[in-house]
C-alpha cells in the first residue's frame, strides 16, 4: 500500500489549493471588503500550516464589522493579507473593487496593529507627519491632520517624545490616528485595544466609533475582549481553524441564538423563586451571584400574568423583568464547540501534549 | 422691392485673455508614489553625527600616518622640484584612496547603512506601516537605496578631499601640488561612486533575503578580506596555479583595482614605481616586484621624475571587469525586487 493509500486524509492536505474560477468573482466597488476563496499556507509537507482556508468576506461600506475567533484562527493573517503584507496563497480579495496588495487598494486604507512598533528617532508628531505623507498627503496637510488627530486622542503634550518610550495606550492611540490620518474609506484595526488598561480600552474604543461615524469610514476590527466588540460592530464574522464559521449583525445573532431564558430582579428573590418554581410552568430556574433569578418556560404569557400576583404575596417589588440577551462570548462559545466540539478550545493544548508523547515515543525507539 | 439683406454672421466675441485660459489645461494630479519622502528620511537618517564624525576621523587617520611616515622617509618634499612633487602626493594619495579611502572605509560603512535597508526596518517592526502605504514595495527600496546612495557620495566626496588636503598639508607642498590633485580626484571620485553604488546594491540585497542585519555585516567583512588580502596570499603561496587556473577571474582585488586603474587612464595619470610595487604586491595588477626592488626605486630620479612605467598585468580588459561588476549588481537589483515583491511580512 502506497502513503497516499494509507492516509488519505494527508494526501488531501498536501494537495495544491484549487483555484477559483473567474467567472465566479463578482467584483463589487460598493463593498468596503471582499474576499473570494482567500488561502493563506504556511510551510510544507509535515509542516503545513493552512493558517486561512479559502474564506469568502464581505464588510459593507460603512459598517463596523468585527472579526472574532481563537488563538491561531487566522484573524491577522487575513487582516495582513487585505492589508496587502501578507501575499495569499490562493484567492483573491478587493478593497472597494481594487485588488489588494496595491497601492491602489492601499489609498483607500488605514491599517494598525496589535503591539505597534516605531522608529526609534522619530517624535510621535514626526511620526504622524511621516505617516500621513506616505499616505499620499501634502506636508502641510499631514502636519494639520497630525495636531488634529494629537488633540483628539489627549496626545498633543506627548507630540515632542519618542514613541518608543510610550505606554502601551499611548502606542496603540497612535497607531489608530496613523491609520486614519489620511481618512481612509476603511480602517483595520487588529486587536488595537490588546494590552489597554479597562479606562484606556473603554476611551479608545469610543473614540474608534465617533472617528468612524464623522469620517465615515468602514471599520474592520478584531479582538479578544468580546463585550467591546459587542458595543463596537453592527456585524460580525467568526473564524475559526482558518475558515468562516459565522456571518451574522448583533440583532440577528441574537435572535438566532437566544437561550429562551428570562431574568427577573426583584426584592425578596428566595421567596419569588420558589413561588415561580411552584407554577410548574418554568424550568432550569436559578438565581445568579447578583441574586438575578434566571429561568426558562414555554408558557412566558402564563408567567407574565401570575408574576403581580407572586410579588404581592411575597411583599416583593419588581425591578426588571426581561428576556436574557444572549451575548457574544457565548455566542462564539456555542459556534465553536457546535462546530468543531466542546474541546476545540483546549485544542492547542491537547497538540502540544500529543505532539510531545510522539516526541517521546520516538526517543523510546530509538533508545530500543 | 424688398430689400434682401445679407445674412448676418454670427460673430462670438471672446477677449484674448479667456482664449489663452481656455486653451491651459487643467492642471493635472500631482503623481505621488512616496519615493521623495522615504528617500528624504532615510537620506537624513544616515546624516546622524554617530555616523558621520567617525567616518570622518577615520577618514584622516589613515591619509595622516602614512604621510607622516613618507616625510620621515622622502624628507621635506616641498623643496624638491614641482613635478616630483605632483608625483609623489598624485600617486600615494592614490593608492591610500584606493585601498583605504575608497576601498576598505568605504565598504565597510557601505555596508553597514547598506545591509540594513530592508532587514531593520522588518526587525524593528516598521515595515508592516510602510507596506500598508500606497507605495509600491521597490519604491520603498529604491527609496531607501537613492538616499543612502546621495548620503554616501556626499560623504565620501568629503573623506577624499579631506584625505587630499591631510597629505598635501603633512608633505607642506605647493598649491598647484593639490590643484593637480584635485583634477586626479575625479577619476578617484568616479570610482567611488561606482563601489557606493554596487555595494548598495549587493548588500541591499542581503538586507532582503536575510532578516539578521549580522550576516550582512560578515559578508562584507568577508568580501573586504577576499578583495583586499586575499589575492596577496594567492598569488605568493600558488603563483604557478594563478594564471594557468586563471584564478585572477575570481581575484575581486585585481578585478577593481583594474578598473580603477581604468578610471585613472582616462585622466591621463602616471604611475610611479612605488605605486606600481604596491598596487603589485596588493592586487597583483603589475608584475610583482617582490624581493630586491632598489633597482626600480633607484630610477626614479628625484629631478627628472618617472623614469620607468610597467605595464599592466592585463590578464582581462578592465571593461569586462566593469561590466561584469556592474551585470552583477544590476541581477542582484531586480532579484531582490522580485524576491521583496513575493516576500510576506509579518508583524
Amino acid at each position: 500500500m502506497t502513503y497516499q493509500e494509507n492516509f488519505p486524509e494527508k494526501q488531501q492536505q498536501f494537495a495544491a489549493p484549487p483555484t477559483i474560477a473567474e467567472e465566479e468573482i463578482e467584483v463589487d466597488e460598493s463593498i468596503a471588503i471582499q474576499t473570494f476563496g482567500l488561502k493563506k499556507y504556511f510551510g510544507r509537507g509535515y509542516n503545513l500550516v493552512k493558517a486561512v482556508d479559502g474564506i469568502n468576506l464581505e464588510v459593507k461600506a460603512g459598517e463596523i464589522h468585527g472579526f472574532l475567533g481563537p488563538n491561531g484562527a487566522g484573524k491577522t493573517t487575513t487582516m495582513l493579507m487585505l492589508a496587502g503584507t501578507l501575499r495569499p496563497t490562493a484567492g483573491k480579495g478587493f478593497i472597494f473593487g481594487k485588488p489588494i496588495g496595491t497601492p491602489a487598494a492601499n489609498k483607500l486604507l488605514g491599517v494598525a496593529i496589535a503591539n505597534p512598533q516605531f522608529w526609534k528617532t522619530m517624535s510621535a508628531y514626526k511620526y504622524l507627519v511621516y505617516m500621513g505623507q506616505l499616505a499620499g498627503l501634502r506636508k502641510s496637510l499631514a502636519k494639520e491632520r497630525a495636531k488634529e488627530f494629537m488633540h483628539i486622542l489627549e496626545m498633543t503634550k506627548h507630540g515632542h517624545r519618542l514613541p518608543v518610550a510610550f505606554s502601551t495606550g499611548m502606542k496603540a492611540k497612535l497607531a489608530v490616528a496613523q491609520a486614519l490620518m489620511a481618512h481612509p474609506k476603511i480602517a483595520i484595526l487588529d486587536e488595537s485595544t490588546a494590552g489597554l488598561d479597562p479606562e484606556s480600552r473603554f476611551k479608545l474604543v469610543n473614540t474608534i466609533k465617533e472617528l468612524a461615524q464623522i469620517l465615515n469610514v468602514s471599520i474592520f476590527v478584531s479582538g479578544h475582549i468580546l463585550t467591546e466588540i459587542e458595543k463596537l460592530v453592527s456585524r460580525v464574522t467568526i473564524i475559526v481553524k482558518g475558515k468562516i464559521g459565522l456571518t451574522t449583525t448583533i440583532r440577528e445573532m441574537r435572535k438566532e441564538f437566544s437561550t429562551g431564558q428570562f431574568a427577573l430582579e426583584c426584592t425578596n428573590p428566595q421567596q419569588v423563586m420558589q413561588d415561580l418554581f411552584n407554577l410548574g410552568v418554568t424550568s432550569q430556574i436559578f438565581m445568579d451571584h447578583n441574586d438575578v433569578i434566571i429561568f426558562q418556560s414555554e408558557f412566558i404569557d402564563y408567567v407574565y400574568a401570575q408574576l403581580p400576583e407572586i410579588l404581592r404575596r411575597n411583599g416583593s417589588s419588581l425591578m426588571r423583568f426581561a428576556p436574557l440577551e444572549v451575548t457574544l462570548e457565548e455566542v462564539f462559545i456555542n459556534v465553536i464547540s457546535k462546530r468543531y466540539g466542546a474541546d476545540f478550545l483546549f485544542e492547542e493544548e491537547r497538540l502540544f501534549e500529543e505532539r510531545l508523547s510522539r516526541k517521546a515515543r520516538r526517543g523510546l525507539k530509538k533508545w530500543r | 422691392m424688398s430689400e434682401i439683406s445679407p445674412p448676418i454672421e454670427k460673430i462670438e466675441f471672446i477677449p484674448v485673455e479667456l482664449l489663452e485660459k481656455k486653451k491651459k489645461k487643467p492642471k493635472k494630479e500631482r503623481r505621488y508614489n512616496g519615493l521623495g519622502i522615504i528617500f528624504q528620511k532615510t537620506f537624513l537618517e544616515l546624516f546622524s553625527l554617530k555616523r558621520v564624525i567617525p567616518y570622518i576621523l577615520l577618514s584622516v587617520i589613515f591619509p595622516f600616518i602614512f604621510s607622516a611616515i613618507l616625510t620621515g622617509t622622502l624628507g621635506n618634499i616641498g623643496v624638491m622640484n614641482l613635478d616630483y612633487q605632483i608625483d609623489i602626493v598624485v600617486n600615494y594619495f592614490t593608492f591610500y584612496a584606493f585601498f583605504w579611502n575608497a576601498g576598505i572605509l568605504l565598504w565597510l560603512f557601505c555596508g553597514l547603512s547598506a545591509t540594513t535597508f530592508i532587514s531593520s526596518e522588518i526587525n524593528q517592526g516598521t515595515m508592516i506601516f510602510l507596506l500598508t502605504k500606497p507605495i509600491r514595495r521597490s519604491t520603498i527600496y529604491i527609496g531607501k537605496y537613492l538616499g543612502y546612495l546621495v548620503n554616501m557620495i556626499i560623504m565620501q566626496f568629503f573623506s577624499l578631499l579631506i584625505a587630499l588636503t591631510t597629505t598635501c598639508t603633512i608633505f607642506r607642498v605647493s598649491r598647484k601640488v593639490f590643484a593637480t590633485g584635485m583634477y586626479y580626484f575625479i577619476p578617484i571620485f568616479l570610482f567611488s561612486i561606482l563601489i557606493i553604488a554596487c555595494v548598495g546594491l549587493i548588500l541591499g540585497f542581503l538586507s532582503i533575503i536575510n532578516k539578521r542585519v549580522v550576516v550582512g555585516v560578515l559578508v562584507n567583512m568577508l568580501l573586504i578580506i577576499t578583495i583586499y588580502f586575499l589575492g596577496i596570499i594567492l598569488r605568493l603561496a600558488i603563483p604557478q596555479f594563478y594564471t594557468t587556473y586563471h584564478l585572477y577571474l575570481l581575484d575581486l582585488g585585481y578585478n577593481l583595482s583594474l578598473i580603477f586603474l581604468f578610471f585613472l587612464s582616462g585622466f591621463g595619470f602616471q604611475p610611479i614605481p612605488t605605486f606600481q610595487k604596491n598596487m603589485g604586491l596588493f592586487f597583483g595588477t603589475y608584475p610583482t616586484m617582490l624581493g630586491d626592488t632598489s633597482k626600480y626605486l633607484d630610477s626614479l630620479d628625484p629631478e627628472n621624475g618617472i623614469t620607468i612605467i610597467s605595464s599592466v598585468n592585463s590578464y582581462i580588459s578592465p571593461i569586462v571587469s566593469l561590466i561584469v561588476l556592474v551585470s552583477i549588481t544590476v541581477f542582484l537589483l531586480i532579484l531582490g525586487l522580485i524576491i521583496l515583491e513575493r516576500k510576506d511580512i509579518s508583524p
